[in-house]
């Protein structure tokens, strides 16, 4: 590796003055899962790394008054995998969480990282933006609230200001009889990139039979993590049934952009989208059957 | 730039001057001489380098070493303790889990960790578990057995460098 | 834990050869003791980094590297022309340590630097000038067959160097070498009988196309290797290979240094599989030559799968026609395989063993070794065994369908034995092809039939069976009888598959004493006999022959010294556990330790015994797998229920290896029937150069294989042995493959079967209007 040079402030404000002052020479380092690895392998040149470790108020799970989870930036795959609040609360972040790379990669890897990564085939993300989670950006400026959803842009790219990171992540409280569920497809069972990735999220209505409320959002087949609205739509409002899936199914592969790499062709894909959507919403809506 | 560094690795304290760039894994093996932690792809893929990060298994290679300050380390060579191999360790070598033995310091490490915090897990379970661990030559067979072996409890430790015993008893009757 | 199949012999007699025995070294490996090729280090030492051609195929017009030797820490570069031109031989990938006028595929090596830090040469290879042209390169193996394909290499002639596959297989390759017919670098032809009466002759024909990815060998430990070229003009090496000895040759000849002047000390291997021979050594060694500091160059995985020498890719037409009655009358067989960029692939090989496991009347097989400009191919446990299996095999179980046959009667109706010849003509000594396939018959699995699952995922079983020849070269040991009645061995083989521990188990037997009596010691060059190549499975082959042969040298003069002092007759000697004695007088004995004493003050002198030789032949190597998979047929995950691994061990010197063997290359046989492929970009780079990417199987993805040893005595062997390593890896692929295809119903064709192509073929099919048919091609 390159050499470069480094720092582990301690507080909020000099780790934002740092990296806004070397703007694009700089990164921050969360578990370095992504980042050490780009810059080993592929030649990625940082000339300084910001390490987050030190920060206060980057860290933990907790529940606010209002419902809604907070969940910190720094926060490790496996303590949010683990973590009994956030599977109550949205159990598909826990799913997500759970599949990135190996338990060694979960205690080092983190929510903030996976977001801050943009990588379209994120696992951790998606569930973020179903749930319409929200992050709180700390700056030079101060902080604000960003969706998730509105965070990425692009791959590799974010909507922040140089010098600005995410501190933590909120997720609104559920409403009653909803469910959710993260399922990607990939050859292998852990150790792998998704080639496909659906976070479903369904709330019923008290029949338990129809659908008050969707949100469908795809991993590794677009720029970004959208929304497959056209397959949202098609599902509010109606009856559960096979049929209706089998066309969420459908509307969410042609919402899908996919293209074509090293893990799959973009035609492949789409059919993958189509397969998982159904097998996303069939379990999210088991799930909201029974959730509380 | 120079960093200080302080840490405990596999319960001594070392104070060292590196630099950002040195992962853990290079300043283990090169710096400390501790080469029971082996680098078999530097990217977080196969788990070679596993190492307790204050008792938790990370990658080596994706931490750097500063990363790793005030930190407790424990690399394989740290598992033995009053002479002996720890259990799985043990397993490791009374089931043949080892072929050419370059995933076994890695191996050994992470599935330490993960039975100490699932001791009871299906099969299907422990090789979820030990997935980020790859190995080329045993097909996973020994080594599962191995490990099934732990979760039972029929493991007997074994004696590192035992007393060597006598060969050739002085014999009687000897011309 | 595995089902010996007994040979009827009695074996009661056996000390310690035959029972499972954990390795040796176990206690070493884990604790982290064992020294692997990166683990060494010397004071002063320098670190080493390669530049690469970042083009497919190029001109190379000037290489600059005055600003790179300025950079910090930076002591020496390194170039192609710091070897002699009489050395490099352009069409042999060892001998062509940097890229001279061509970088002939993206990758190559085409200088080195030698700095004080890795990140100083890392840094400073930006620094070297490389003035490129590039040129049109081809990467498709039919295409560059195409009479108006780019030449990919550049009228440099020479012999082809084939020292690599000779390793791994003793039959002679009757390929010729090609200079003249453009990128075709060798073509082979194997015919018998009339193939078009064989064919007319049949019931049933069969046939089909198959492809088989380039796939990397994989060992977890990448190529490492650590010179010193000392003040009196030694070089000292420690590396990294499966053959010290062929790494000292290499260095010798590149450096033009005397081989006695180049010790090389095979450290522990991380496993090699028939892919870490002497590609990286010479590199170290003229950095160190040129430095005069010790210099270390470690591969990292991304150098590995890029440029190392990984397995071919190959196309294969296969067409087999029977009778009725499941009588083979003809075997028609086409092999095109990729070389990459230097010619060594194992495509005579691959080509005839498409008829080495039966009896075909009728046969014409041609093989074309083809350059591209991708990286050259190396030997990979059974190399082009995989290959050529995965189509025979596949189509051999269509035929049976269509005969309405048991796959496993068909096959024992007209499977090879003793004095049937292989394509090449040579007579078979006697193999245990039979034996390996009753076991399959008689296999519990076998004889249970696959209930569908619950979940509507179809399930369907394949079996394959297949061979490997195996290498059979010299090899010596030396026995020692130490002061206090115990015995060192000394070898010059690399510790690969655990044969440290086997050869143990042949002196010890040899010697009657226990295991913990005799310890064996891998020597340097300078300091071991001379021992083959770790690959071909030899090791344990050959060198448990010189190991018995030099016990029996060493017994040989301890009898001298045991009669002498019992006032008895050297032949009336008999010994066990320790001792030696008149026979009939078991009560009046002299201990070894005794012996040794004595030996050291007689005119014998100290017992010392060499053992060498080479195995009058090899013997080939059979192997058999069942499968049971479950497919998702919307997504094309497939899952194995069962795997069971059958092979013909000979005489297993130690099952618990034996059994390790089968496992890792059934497993091995997985990840080539379902996940590994090397994938190339149209520029001719690698697109996925890492371990996320190129996939090899995790424990989550694998069941248990359930191993089966057989042991059909082979009389050119210690006891019985036979190849070990090889075989195992030849039918997995094919048997899975075959289990997916009878899962589905439609015949399938390439390896490895990703979710994408198990999904596309399902699709191809529904729409040609042939699902849950009759698998045809
Ligand atoms: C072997 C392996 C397997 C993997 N498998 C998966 C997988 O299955 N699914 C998956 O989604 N990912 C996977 N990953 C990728 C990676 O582990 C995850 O994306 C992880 O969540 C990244 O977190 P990190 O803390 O390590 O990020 P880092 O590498 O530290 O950072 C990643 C990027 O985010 C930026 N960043 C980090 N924190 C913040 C913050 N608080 N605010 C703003 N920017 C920030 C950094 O500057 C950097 O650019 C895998 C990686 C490896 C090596
Ligand atoms: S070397 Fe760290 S995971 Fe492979
Ligand atoms: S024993 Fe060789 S990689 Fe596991």
């Amino acid at each position: 590796m390159r050499r470069f040079d480094y720092a582990a402030p301690t507080q909020i404000f000099e780790a934002c003055a740092l990296l806004a002052d070397r703007g694009d020479d700089a990164r921050a380092l969360a578990g370095g899962t992504d980042l050490i690895v780009q810059m080993r392998e592929r030649g990625r040149k940082v000339p300084l790394i910001v390490s987050l470790r030190n920060l206060e108020g980057f860290k933990g799970i907790s529940q606010n008054a209002d419902g809604a989870l907070t969940i910190g930036a720094m926060a490790s795959g496996n303590e949010v995998h683990h973590s009994p609040l956030v599977q109550k609360h949205a159990y598909f972040i826990s799913e997500g969480a759970e599949l990135l790379g190996s338990i060694q990669i979960r205690n080092r890897g983190t929510l903030g990282g996976n977001v801050g990564n943009a990588a379209p085939s994120a696992d951790a993300a998606p569930p973020l933006v179903a749930a319409h989670a929200t992050a709180s950006i700390v700056g030079k400026q101060g902080t604000r609230e960003v969706p998730v959803g509105d965070l990425m842009v692009g791959p590799g790219q974010l909507a922040l200001e140089p010098g600005e990171l995410i501190q933590s992540f909120t997720v609104p409280a559920q409403p009653a009889h909803t469910g959710t569920r993260y399922v990607r497809h990939v050859p292998r069972r852990e150790m792998d990139i998704a080639v496909v990735g659906i976070a479903a999220l369904v709330s019923l209505e008290d029949d338990l039979a129809t659908i008050k409320e969707a949100s469908v959002v795809l991993s590794a087949v677009a720029p970004t993590w959208p929304h497959a609205t056209t397959a949202e739509q098609t599902l509010r409002g109606q009856q559960i049934s096979e049929k209706l899936l089998a066309d969420a199914g459908e509307a969410a592969a042609a919402d899908s952009r996919p293209i074509s790499d090293v893990r799959a062709s973009a035609e492949y894909r789409r059919m993958m989208v189509d397969v998982y959507t159904r097998r996303a919403l069939a379990t999210a809506i088991e799930r909201a059957k029974t959730a509380v | 730039m120079d960093y200080p560094l302080q840490l405990t690795v596999n319960g001594v304290a070392v104070k060292r001057i590196v630099e950002p760039q040195i992962r853990l894994l290079d300043f283990l093996r090169e710096d400390l001489g501790l080469t029971g932690s082996k680098e078999g792809c530097g990217t977080g893929d196969c788990g070679a380098c596993t190492v307790l990060i204050d008792d938790e298994p990370h990658h080596s290679c994706l931490t750097l070493a500063v990363e790793a300050e005030g930190a407790a380390v424990t690399t394989v060579e740290g598992l033995v303790t009053d002479d002996k191999l720890n259990e799985v360790q043990s397993a490791f070598v009374s089931a043949g889990a080892t072929q050419c033995g370059i995933c076994t310091p890695g191996f050994v490490v992470m599935a330490t960790a993960y039975l100490r915090d699932n001791p009871n897990p299906t099969d299907d379970e422990l090789r979820m578990g030990v997935a980020g661990n790859l190995c080329r030559c045993t097909g996973y067979d020994t080594i599962m057995t191995a490990l099934h072996s732990v979760i039972d409890g029929k493991v007997e430790l074994i004696e590192v460098a035992p007393e060597p015993q006598e060969l050739v008893p002085e014999p009687e009757g000897e011309l | 834990m595995a089902k010996v199949v007994e040979r009827p012999q009695e074996k009661t007699a056996l000390r310690v050869a035959n029972k499972p025995v954990s390795r040796i070294d176990g206690v070493e490996n884990v604790t982290g003791a064992t020294k692997f090729g990166a683990d060494f280090s010397l004071p002063g030492m320098l670190w080493g980094a390669i530049l690469r051609s970042p083009h497919a195929h190029a001109r190379i017009r000037n290489i600059e590297y005055a600003k790179a030797l300025e950079a910090p820490g930076v002591v020496t570069v390194a170039t192609a022309a710091d070897f002699a031109e009489d050395v490099v031989e352009p069409t042999s990938r060892p001998h062509n340590v940097f890229a001279g006028d061509f970088a002939l595929f993206l990758g190559e090596p085409v200088a080195a630097i030698a700095a004080v830090t890795k990140e100083d040469a890392e840094a400073a290879l930006e620094l070297i000038e490389v003035d490129y042209e590039p040129l049109p390169h081809v990467l498709d193996p039919e295409d560059a067959m195409k009479p108006d394909a780019p030449a990919i290499r550049h009228g440099d002639g020479g012999d082809i160097d084939r020292t690599e596959m000779s390793f791994h297989s003793s039959v002679a390759s009757s390929a010729e070498d090609l200079d003249e017919s453009g990128n075709v670098s060798s073509q082979v032809q194997f015919s018998r009988g009339d193939i078009e009466e064989g064919l007319a002759e049949a019931d049933v024909v069969k046939e089909g196309r198959f492809t088989a990815a380039m796939v990397h060998q994989t060992y977890l430990e990448p190529h490492a290797a650590l010179a010193h070229y000392t003040p009196s003009g030694d070089m000292k090496m420690w590396v990294t290979s499966q053959g010290q000895f062929y790494v000292r040759d290499t260095v010798a000849r590149l450096l033009k240094l005397p081989a006695h002047k180049v010790i090389v000390q095979g450290t522990a291997i991380g496993g090699g599989f028939g892919g870490k021979m002497t590609l990286l050594a010479p590199i170290p060694a003229i950095l160190s030559k040129k430095a005069r500091r010790p210099v270390k160059v470690v591969w990292s995985r991304s150098e590995e799968l890029v440029a190392a020498n990984p397995a071919p890719y190959s196309v294969i037409d296969v067409k087999i026609g029977a009778k009725r009655d499941g009588t083979l009358t003809a075997l028609q067989g086409r092999v095109i395989m990729d070389t990459g960029a230097y010619p060594g692939s194992p495509m005579s090989t691959a080509t005839m063993l498409l008829g080495s496991c039966y009896v075909f009347p009728n046969m014409e097989l041609e093989g074309f070794e083809v350059l591209t400009n991708k990286v050259s191919v190396g030997a990979y446990r059974a190399p082009g065994a995989p290959n050529s299996a995965h189509a025979v095999e596949n189509v051999m179980n269509w035929v049976a369908q269509a005969l309405g046959m048991d796959p496993v009667e068909f096959r024992l109706r007209n499977a090879i034995k003793e004095g049937d010849r292989w394509p090449n003509g040579q007579p078979l000594p006697d193999v245990g092809g039979v034996e390996v396939l009753e076991a399959i018959k008689n296999h519990q699995v076998w004889n249970t039939p696959l209930e569908q699952g619950s979940n509507g995922k179809p399930r369907g079983r394949g079996m394959a069976i297949g061979c490997w020849s195996g290498g059979a070269g010299g090899s010596a040991a030396t026995i020692k009888l130490e002061a206090d009645g115990s015995f060192s061995v000394l070898v010059g083989t690399i510790n690969l598959t655990g044969s440290t521990t086997s050869i143990a188990q042949v002196a010890a037997e040899e010697l009657r004493v226990p295991l913990e009596y005799v310890s064996v010691h891998q020597g340097d060059t300078n300091e071991a006999p001379y021992g083959p190549v770790a690959g071909g499975s030899q090791v344990t082959y050959t060198v448990s022959l010189s190991a018995a042969a030099a016990a029996h040298e060493v017994l040989r003069q301890m009898k001298g010294i045991a009669a002498q002092r019992l006032g008895a007759d050297v032949d009336d000697i008999e010994f066990d556990d320790g001792k030696m004695w008149a026979q009939g007088d078991p009560e009046r004995y002299v201990t070894y330790r005794r012996i040794s004493d004595e030996a050291v003050g007689s005119t014998n002198g100290p017992i010392i015994g060499t053992g060498h030789g080479k195995p009058a032949r090899g013997n080939p190597g059979f192997a058999g797998t069942i499968a049971d998979v479950e497919v998702d047929t919307e997504t094309g995950l497939v899952t194995i229920l069962n795997l069971v691994g059958v092979q013909d061990a000979g005489f297993a010197i130690n099952p618990l290896s034996v059994e390790g063997q089968i496992q890792g290359g059934t497993i091995q046989g997985v990840g080539y029937a379902l996940l590994e492929e090397i994938v190339y970009d149209e520029d001719g780079s690698v697109r996925n150069p890492g371990l996320l990417d190129y996939r090899l199987p995790t424990a989550a993805d694998v069941p248990n294989v359930d191993t089966v040893i057989v042991e059909k005595h082979n009389p050119y062997g210690w006891k019985g042995t036979r190849i070990v390593g090889e075989p195992s890896i030849v039918p997995p692929g094919a048997a899975i493959t075959s289990a997916i295809s009878d899962a589905l119903g439609i015949p399938l064709h390439n390896m490895p079967l990703t979710p994408e192509r198990i999904v596309m073929a399902l699709r191809d099919a529904r729409s040609n209007g042939r699902s849950n048919g009759e698998p045809t091609s």
